[in-house]
């Protein structure tokens, strides 16, 4: 049965970024007006999961924070070739500059919707979790304060956390503590977490 | 999050945030309880940064139950219908800028 469910599993290991970049603009589901490409591309259902994992890591560099808020969530859209609107000094410097990466995190509901721009025709339930431990780390503004700040855009360059921000785009929130409790669930036996791994990948 | 049959289930939530220090395997426990709730052929997408951090972490956390039933053929079924996807700093990167 282990067997029997590994080759059922299907995963990626680009070499290259510029292969990675491929395979996930490539990923989609597959339909009649699709022309045939490589099955390890396609995706026999629409998933019904989509789990973000510790993305705040990708922007520990305090050189990259600028990217911070779209990509978090772009991430997922890119799969299905959404591309979102880059951030131009006219982005940068609007009204609401703050809401604005976030705003993209509402567009996970795009998934749902049927879009011949998607590649995704039938899905209807797609859910979203994002686990990250460290996302009360990542403050906005993203971008520098300029020289010159107009007094009504002030507000926007006040600092914010990202998951202040974050919570206002997902039904539940949890936040999680280390409890006593959990130092049960350690044991010596590292053989079944191993092959779990070994499933995975 | 928590493991298969011997913890309440979570609520139902058609979006979820989780931050803060919850354990190394609670997004295993997740699919695997997600996929216990769906249709046969439901499935999940896993988008990390790092499969090394992902995996040393996961291993070095050694969740009792996972070791127990993490290469069961139930657990295993499940699993083998999450695809896992790494994705890196600089190709974020370059995509947005």
């Amino acid at each position: 049965m282990h067997g029997l469910s590994k080759s059922r599993a299907t995963s990626s290991y680009p070499s290259t970024l510029g292969q990675l970049a491929v395979v996930l603009s490539m990923l989609h589901c597959p339909s009649s007006e699709s022309p045939e490409v490589d099955p390890r591309l396609v995706m026999s259902a629409p998933p019904t999961f989509v789990i973000l994992h510790e993305m705040s890591s990708l922007f520990a560099d305090p050189d990259l924070v600028y990217v911070v808020p779209s990509s978090s969530v772009g991430v997922v859209l890119m799969i299905w070739k959404v591309n979102l609107p880059r951030l131009s000094e006219g982005h940068r410097a609007g009204s609401g500059y703050n809401d604005q990466p976030f705003r993209y995190a509402g567009k996970v509901r795009m998934l749902e919707s049927p879009s011949r721009a998607l590649d995704l025709k039938d899905i209807r339930n797609v859910n979203l979790v994002w686990f990250d431990s460290k996302l009360q780390n990542l403050m906005l503004p993203a971008l520098p304060k300029p020289d010159y700040v107009n007094e009504a855009d002030e507000k926007h360059y006040e600092p914010i956390s990202v998951g202040k921000v974050a919570e206002k785009y997902f039904e539940w929130v949890g936040e999680v503590s280390v409890g006593e409790s959990l130092s049960l669930c350690v044991c010596d036996d590292f053989g079944g977490v191993l092959c779990l791994v070994g499933v995975l990948w | 999050m928590f493991p298969l049959r011997h913890f309440p289930e979570l609520p139902y939530a058609k979006t979820l945030l989780v931050r803060g220090e919850y354990h190394p395997s609670a997004p295993i426990h997740f699919c695997i309880s997600h996929l216990s709730n769906t249709d046969a052929d439901g499935t999940a997408v896993f988008i990390t940064p790092s499969k090394e951090v992902f995996v040393n972490t996961l291993v070095a956390y050694n969740d009792r139950w996972l070791g127990k039933y993490g290469a069961s053929g139930e657990v295993a079924a499940k699993l083998s219908r999450v695809k896992v996807l790494f994705v890196t700093r600089i190709l974020i990167y370059a995509w947005v800028v």
